[in-house]
């Protein structure tokens, strides 16, 4: 069944404009007053890494000039309040892995073996680990939660994958996501979780001589799931024993639904803010947001410059962009709305203050699409953009050129064939590796990584 | 990273080695028979394309002998027997392999299955720990807690992450994962649910008013009737911020107002009460209602309304709907308003003899914005007629162009009298019996919480709880007890803990080494969970305990009885709407509701949630229907009846099907009747499309004939369709087509294209929302619907293919017993399964093949009753 539960807007005033009107302060946790001596400390590394579906328009993408003095490309224009806390990057790609529909999978994990293989069982396999989980798994234990794996999809539309190559599954529910942030628990529950997960651990453990071997190890992930649900319960309380300060909830669209064409914006923008607060409160330091699905239905679709957005990019069939002005114009549309929306992303990360310096600063954020030109569905040349990190040593406010990428000509003829890759070109598993190891976490041998790119901090 | 692949294969051969355990010499035979007939096979035959310089289709075959326990592997491997089985590799240009090597090559994979289904199940044709899906674990959550909201609109299993397996049951047990992410949102779903049985005395504020809407219209009236003469003939009556007063002593008057009336002078009648119109209006209306605004804004207990409500009846409309909706007070009422609707009912009593009508809303799961709500200390309940019917597209002949047709007369809902309550608990806990049993006189608390708890854990875990198992349950509440927590929140816990319990998430079967009957609670776990999605009922529970269910007699009775329970209908529901991939019909951009020439603007939103809800309806309640009437399976193709609700009736253009009840009727001249030619199966196959030729195509195939098409390679070196159509220059000179045809003309697509392209211009006549096709004049498009089988044979149009699909060996029979069978087992059909379906096909065939028939067969068949 249709979710009938959302709203009906009965008539035409925006549901935007109407829930800006409903700021309202609750009181919760606030990490600067909560934490003694937290400003004497060093304030924590973090990376975000947000997977974008489709291509993009590729004619109005990359600036035209390498280094500090490029000028913002067309549809880059709404990342102009942001630009000097951010690289565009030209010419990485994935060494192995061609153009397809299942680059959500891979963006992140960089596996070029089961790409293609559009297994019954996850979309990519086998799959091996994503960038943020191999983080998370050497600095989660430091916060509540390892990481936070997010996604207007939700469920197993997900670009991470813990190490035995599995989605870790992407959480959608704002208002869930919230509560569990902030400590809200509301009812009071959180007390008696930890007798009810000890209650169960024991029961599954009691059932688990009495089973075979093969559903021994079907029992074994409810038994992961209670202990990583445990650690989770333990973390949330002792974060709730904290001073509490105020929060300001006029950012916060909670009910707002992806699959509803009004509620884009509030929704991608409460899922960001939602970040924000994570950070802020140290809830984790790894996150992975994996947008919506880039081809057929699902949420995140239909802006008002165009419908079928997929469609229209393989509609554009990579000519030049005065043949397909209908096409491009919709493309443009899509590419804006997602630069703007990362725009207020990170002027929400830059207008956060923690220990004297910005959330930004030690935020390192990564932007991925995995495919470019959208018609074949190309992954040369992929559009990536890389903001914050200054103080894991990201030097940002440039056009940064790998593999000696030619610029696009303005030439009277369709895309560009790919160039030839040398031997020793830099790919997305360096930049990947490469944030990890700025976040003190090794990453050799991640993906298809051969080195860092150390380009990006000098 | 390959390397960890070859790690992951190491170690699952050493889980085989731990599970087969004494039998090493086993072990090494089965390794020493890859050395000896696999790996010269597969280098002489494979790896130039499936090896270390090349993967195709993302296949390699070297390295260490493959683990098959692991899905992925095991499903490259068992491609690659099928592919060589049927010829298909090496490819035709490559040398043949001797007929013996082959033998062994595959005999070798097939053995290395079956060890392999030991490891991950137990063995060929077991499965494994099956956990319940969402659906079901938020159908088995309310049947425990003893809730139930009819007509509301609360989605619970959408709060819980999906699990879905494409192109597999969510009940796979062989698929399925458990992550924490699950059993959290569970957990919180179990406590929010058991707040509401539960609820904490004093939490709730009774509330409650009664509106008797004659006597408002008569004063109504009377205001009209006292005005000086002049003005009282463009005098209509209102009702306008009435007050009523509290039922109860000490809350408050709410207030009350009827509003955007088209008529008030009849739609406020002394005699009957308020009519309201239908809402959201098609043309040029705004919204008409009665609004309520409560003094304050409860967000616990049950919002409880009810209603003598009636309908006035137009031959061209069905039934109103009464619709409760919630919504923020400072809002004017026909202005920029959010509504979040809550719960409906369709309205059949006749306006001359109005019948009450009840909803029951459980605040707390109402997804709203309550802190708008809270602010403002108050709340605005509206009632409206959210009909939602289509009106009928206006036949060509009588419609000039661009002339906008009027809509047709509407059912008026009639409401003569409405009370509304929070429902505040009564004396013993909060009305749920169910949960907490009332204690008995003389009976100390822990005997109370002992008998209770026995009570709930036989239910939770579809068995009587044993001794070691309460015990544990009880020490939770004790200790809780004297932690200092009252009666009632340590019980809470309690059941909390039971509800997402390893017991009570998982089907638990206890297994051993070889085969068993399963026994009588198991059987009927499996049974309710079959044919009704949720737990066994006290019937089932009752028979599983004097172990009558063993007998086959009564399983026999027994399925005949669930095929006509109540919730048989949500077995349709997930079993179709898994089987036929439906899910995505909610969120496909064409809108089903654009009717031409009529602007629906902003007010198409319900209409579309709600003609999307009924056709995403159909196929289930095609499926009941020829459940309980026992029907052929091939009649669910080759049918002249469709199934229909009043709403779906217009949708298809439909005459004469009045009400909400879903009813069997003769199809309309322009489709046939059952699945093939349903608006859901087609606007399925089509994913939204505006040409879904190629789509549709590999549907037919897939969920008609049964044939299991792989995606398209990703990264292989091909173009789509489009882009490779329309870089050829002649595009303009060929048709539809001639351009599906060329895709076949690559040799890569071929081998499966081949096979489904030729299928996807059966549906020609039919758009993406599986309307039929017009002209811009309103004429049916006239559509060439030939084109070959996947076996080739050619067929002239949709009416033959659908005679191939249902008659000799019907192809979609076939598929339906195999997709059935393997969501009755609640896994992917096994080795072996294929003999024990022809038995189950045979032994239906003798009780007529009816569906009920071979659901019976399935049900009695060793697999189903097995472990």
């Amino acid at each position: 069944m249709p979710n009938m539960t959302a709203p009906v807007h009965s008539t035409g005033i925006s549901r935007r404009t109407f829930l800006r009107a409903a700021g309202v302060c609750l009181a919760l946790p606030w990490l600067e007053s909560g934490e003694p001596g937290a400003a004497a400390t060093a304030p924590p590394k973090r990376a975000v890494f947000v997977f974008l579906p489709n291509g993009v328009n590729m004619w109005k993408f990359h600036p035209e000039t390498a280094g500090k003095d490029f000028a913002l490309s067309d549809t880059l224009q709404p990342l102009a309040p942001v630009r000097d806390r951010l690289s565009i990057l030209s010419g990485l790609q994935h060494r192995k892995i061609k153009g397809g529909h299942e680059e959500w999978a891979y963006l992140l994990t960089c596996n070029a073996t089961g790409v293609g293989v559009a297994s019954k069982h996850t979309a990519v396999r086998p799959n091996t680990i994503s960038i943020d989980q191999h983080i998370a798994n050497a600095i989660g234990e430091k916060t509540r939660w390892p990481s936070l794996v997010l996604g207007a999809d939700g469920g197993r539309m997900t670009s991470s994958f813990d190490a035995t190559g599995q989605p870790v599954l992407a959480d959608f529910d704002l208002k869930a996501i919230f509560d569990d942030l902030t400590g809200a628990d509301p009812n009071g529950r959180m007390a008696h979780r930890g007798s009810i997960l000890d209650l169960v651990a024991d029961q599954a453990k009691a059932k688990r001589a009495e089973l075979g071997g093969s559903d021994q190890r079907k029992l074994d992930e409810y038994l992961d799931s209670v202990r990583s649900i445990e650690k989770r319960v333990q973390a949330d309380q002792s974060f709730k024993q904290r001073a509490h300060g105020a929060i300001d909830q006029t950012r916060l669209h909670l009910q707002a639904d992806p699959f509803k064409d009004a509620d884009h914006t509030a929704y991608v923008d409460t899922l960001f803010e939602l970040v924000v607060l994570a950070f802020q409160f140290d809830c984790t330091r790894v996150v992975s947001i994996t947008t919506t699905r880039s081809e057929g239905g699902g949420p995140l679709k239909a802006l008002d410059g165009g419908k079928d957005w997929h469609g229209q990019g393989h509609a554009t069939n990579d000519e030049i962009a005065e043949k397909k002005p209908k096409e491009y114009a919709v493309l443009d549309t899509y590419d804006r709305f997602w630069h703007s929306r990362l725009t207020t992303f990170l002027q929400r990360l830059a207008g956060t203050s923690e220990g004297g310096q910005d959330l930004l600063r030690n935020t390192a954020v990564f932007f991925g699409r995995g495919m470019s030109w959208p018609a074949m569905h190309r992954s040369d040349n992929l559009p990536l953009i890389l903001a914050g990190g200054e103080g894991l040593g990201f030097v940002q406010g440039r056009h940064l050129v790998f593999n000696n990428h030619p610029p696009l000509a303005p030439v009277n003829a369709a895309a560009p064939p790919p160039i030839k890759l040398a031997p020793d070109a830099s790919s997305v598993s360096d930049l990947l590796r490469t944030i990890s190891e700025r976040m003190d976490v090794p990453a050799a041998g991640f993906g298809e990584s051969r080195r860092t790119l150390d380009e990006l901090a000098a | 990273m390959r390397s960890t692949v070859l790690i992951r294969c190491a170690l699952g051969l050493l889980a085989l080695a731990a599970v087969a355990g004494a039998d090493t010499a086993g072990d090494a035979r089965h390794l020493a028979d890859y050395q000896r007939q696999v790996a010269p096979f597969v280098q002489q035959h494979c790896l130039s394309c499936h090896g270390p310089t090349k993967q195709k289709a993302g296949l390699r075959l070297d390295g260490p002998p493959p683990d098959l326990s692991d899905l992925a592997v095991a499903e490259h491997w068992l491609s690659a027997k099928r592919l060589v089985a049927q010829g298909d590799m090496p490819p035709t240009k490559e040398p043949r392999p001797a007929a013996s090597d082959m033998v062994e090559f595959m005999a070798w994979i097939d053995a290395a299955a079956v060890r392999a289904a030991v490891v991950t199940r137990g063995g060929v044709g077991r499965r494994a720990l099956r956990r319940l899906t969402r659906e079901e674990y938020a159908a088995t959550v309310t049947d425990l807690l003893g809730l139930t909201f009819p007509g509301a609109h609360i989605d619970l299993a959408g709060r819980l992450p999906s699990d879905t397996v494409p192109n597999a049951f969510a009940n796979d047990s062989n698929l399925q994962t458990t992550q924490a992410l699950q059993l959290r949102r569970s957990l919180d779903l179990a406590e929010d649910l058991l707040d509401i049985a539960l609820p904490r005395p004093g939490t709730i504020v009774p509330l409650r008013y009664d509106i008797d809407l004659c006597a408002l219209a008569a004063k109504a009236q009377a205001t009209v009737a006292a005005l000086p003469e002049d003005k009282r003939a463009k005098a209509v009556p209102q009702i306008s911020n009435a007050a009523v007063p509290s039922a109860l002593a000490g809350a408050k008057p709410a207030q009350l107002t009827v509003f955007g009336l088209r008529q008030p002078a009849t739609q406020i009648d002394p005699a009957r009460g308020v009519l309201i119109g239908s809402n959201p209006v098609i043309t040029g209306g705004g919204v008409q209602g009665i609004s309520v605004i409560f003094p304050s804004a409860p967000e616990r207990g049950v919002l409880r309304l009810r209603a003598i409500a009636g309908a006035t009846a137009e031959a061209t409309d069905g039934a109103p709907r009464l619709r409760l909706n919630l919504a923020e007070v400072s809002y004017n009422l026909t202005g920029a308003t959010v509504l979040y609707p809550c719960a409906e009912v369709a309205v059949t009593a006749p306006a001359d003899a109005p019948v009450e009508y009840v909803l029951d809303i459980p605040l707390a799961l109402i997804n709203a914005e309550w802190s708008l709500f809270r602010r403002a200390k108050a709340y605005r309940v509206q009632l409206d007629n959210a009909a939602a019917i289509l009106g009928p597209t206006p036949p060509p002949a009588q419609l000039a162009k661009d002339a906008k047709p009027s809509p047709p007369p509407r059912s008026l809902l009639l409401i003569r009298s409405l009370s509304l309550e929070i429902v505040a608990e009564p004396a013993w806990p909060a009305g749920s019996e169910t949960v907490l049993a009332p204690p008995k006189t003389g009976e100390d608390e822990s005997a109370h919480i002992r008998r209770s708890l026995i009570d709930f854990l036989g239910r939770a875990f579809r068995r009587p709880p044993r001794e070691d198992e309460t015990a544990r349950y009880l020490a939770l509440y004790q200790t809780n007890r004297s932690g200092g927590a009252d009666l009632l929140s340590a019980y809470k816990t309690t059941i909390a803990a039971a509800l997402i319990a390893p017991q009570t998430w998982y089907l638990m079967e206890r297994k051993t080494a070889e085969r068993q009957p399963l026994d009588p609670w198991e059987l009927a776990a499996r049974l309710s969970y079959l044919m009704t999605a949720g737990p066994p009922d006290a019937e089932l529970r009752a028979k599983a305990a004097d172990g009558s269910l063993k007998s086959e007699a009564e399983l026999r009775r027994q399925v005949r009885r669930l095929t006509d329970h109540d919730r048989a209908a949500e077995f349709c529901r997930q079993f179709s709407r898994q089987w036929l991939d439906l899910d995505v019909i909610s969120h496909l951009e064409p809108a089903f509701t654009s009717i031409r020439g009529i602007d629906q603007g902003n007010e198409i939103e319900w209409y579309e949630r709600a003609i999307r809800a009924d056709v995403l309806e159909e196929p289930a309640q095609t499926l009941l229907s020829a459940l309980r009437g026992d029907v052929p399976v091939a009649r669910l193709v080759e049918s002249d009846q469709v199934v229909v609700n009043d709403r779906m009736a217009r949708f298809y253009g439909i005459d004469g099907v009045r009400g909400p009840a879903w009813r069997q009727v003769p199809a309309p001249a322009d489709r046939r009747g059952g699945l093939l030619t349903a608006s859901s199966c087609i606007a399925a196959a089509t994913g939204g499309k505006k040409r879904g030729e190629i789509k549709r195509g590999v549907y037919l195939a897939r969920h008609f004939f049964g044939l299991d098409i792989p995606s398209p390679p990703g990264n292989a070196d091909i173009k789509p369709l489009d882009i490779q159509l329309a870089e050829d220059r002649k595009l303009a000179d060929i048709s539809t087509r001639q351009h599906v045809e060329r895709h076949i003309s690559v040799p890569t697509c071929a081998v499966c294209h081949t096979r489904t392209d030729p299928l996807g211009f059966a549906w020609d006549s039919y758009d993406s929302c599986g309307r039929v096709r017009r002209t811009k004049d309103g004429v049916p498009v006239k559509a060439d619907t030939s084109g070959r089988l996947p076996d080739s044979t050619a067929f002239a149009d949709l009416d033959a293919l659908r005679r191939h699909l249902a008659g000799d060996g019907s192809p979609f029979s076939e598929t339906f017993a195999k997709r059935l069978f393997a969501y009755a087992l609640g896994r992917g059909l096994d080795h072996g399964d294929g003999a024990y379906l022809k038995q189950i096909q045979a032994a239906a065939a003798k009780e007529g093949g009816g569906l009920r028939a071979l659901l019976t067969a399935m049900v009695l068949s060793e697999p189903f009753r097995t472990k």
